[in-house]
């Protein structure tokens, strides 16, 4: 009985955490669906009367020269990866610093 | 086919190169912050440690280093406490645990920026979600100022990054805890010890690796932050929430004073070393038997 008891509790306080932890999550994803004038109500926890996404599609305009250079820089970042995949020789060379360097 | 040492190591040429920058880089740091370095012109004239002291003499730089100290002390222990709580409640629940998990990891997915962005736009006192939340209950919001008061603002900043955070340390601890052996909290619980006992007599001695691994990644999080500071309060009222990277990057670009700015950086080297190096010492003795 005791242990369904503590079961129960914990549960409920685990959910309560979730939820309050989930608050910030749901007022930025409500906030990017609403617009201009519902954002100035400030009702942040009032669900959007309206889905709409002009808002993403200003927000991707903008961001447009980001995404190419995010792209660009992933693509150098892969690249510097797999040429930096031979450190993994690197731990298995014995040369004398090498067992306080990698055990 | 025979290789020889030669070869081996003309194969580890460009990760020598690249480890060769690496530290490179931290001995330039050294080499400008003792000359009088000024940018793109080339005066090398040796300086001592003229710019530590006059780095030590700034007030601003032991506010900075006290909040860096608090950052320290009141980030990862919250962290990894509720953490382990957490993690000790979810092993407990058994099925809702999957789904439960996720959403306290969730916020790990997010930059700091936008953590920043959010939780300044919460903690906005006229129009932020906290305030009009607390209006709604029925709160005199008018005293509650959050990251506008030099007094509280720190304090909230922390408590962005520890809700980003949680979920980190809460996923360390579980994936420790699933590892243990089973029998052990069995025996305990045969024996009438109660959950409270379980919980920090009997897993958390058996998770010091755990432990070990998130507070030590925990402090490295706190001694580089940077970016939440620059988004939320700019240093905050005054200086009350810079921290010593933030100091670096206004003296380093905004003073252009490199010198200044160099030895800041080793400053935090210093700092970071003393702090983790012992402390990953001890614990490693201490909860991890190698």
């Amino acid at each position: 009985m005791k242990e369904r008891y503590f079961l129960f509790l914990s549960a409920l306080l685990v959910v309560v955490l979730a939820v309050v932890w989930m608050i910030p999550i749901y007022a930025l994803v409500t906030t990017s669906l609403k617009t201009q004038q519902e954002v100035a109500l400030q009702k942040y926890l009032v669900p959007p009367q309206q889905f709409q996404f002009t808002n993403f599609a200003k927000a991707f305009q903008v961001l447009k020269i980001g995404c190419d250079q995010g792209r660009i820089l992933l693509m150098v970042n892969i690249l510097t990866n797999r040429f930096c995949k031979s450190s993994t020789v690197l731990s298995r060379v014995r040369f004398p610093a090498s067992k306080s360097l990698f055990q | 086919m025979r290789y020889y040492r030669t070869q081996g190591l003309l194969f580890l040429v460009p990760i020598l190169v690249i480890v060769g920058i690496f530290y490179g880089m931290i001995v330039w740091d050294f080499v400008v912050a003792l000359t009088g370095w000024q940018g793109l012109q080339a005066t090398w004239k040796f300086v001592g440690l003229y710019h530590f002291s006059r780095l030590f003499g700034l007030q601003r730089f032991w506010v900075n280093l006290g909040n860096n100290l608090r950052w320290l002390l009141f980030f990862i222990a919250p962290t990894v406490f509720v953490g382990f709580l957490l993690a000790y409640l979810l092993n407990n629940l058994g099925r809702g645990e999957k789904i439960l998990w996720q959403i306290f990891l969730f916020p790990m997915s997010l930059s700091f920026i936008i953590t920043g962005v959010l939780w300044a736009r919460m903690y906005d006192p006229s129009s932020g979600l906290i305030n009009s939340l607390l209006r709604f209950i029925g709160v005199n919001t008018s005293r509650l100022g959050w990251i506008a008061l030099p007094q509280t603002a720190i304090y909230c900043m922390i408590l962005a990054a520890f809700w980003q955070y949680l979920g980190f340390s809460l996923v360390i601890y579980l994936g420790a805890i699933k590892g243990i052996p089973y029998e052990m909290v069995e025996a305990a619980k045969m024996d009438g010890a109660s959950h409270l006992t379980v919980a920090f007599r009997v897993i958390f001695p058996n998770v010091g690796h755990a432990t070990l691994i998130c507070t030590t990644m925990l402090a490295i999080t706190t001694v580089k932050v940077f970016d939440l500071v620059w988004v939320m309060t700019r240093g905050g009222p005054g200086v009350s929430t810079e921290v010593l990277p933030y100091l670096m990057y206004r003296l380093t670009f905004d003073s252009r004073d490199i010198g200044m700015g160099a030895a800041t950086s080793i400053v935090i080297l210093g700092f970071s070393a003393v702090m983790v190096i012992p402390y990953s010492l001890w614990a490693l003795k201490k909860w991890v038997r190698v």
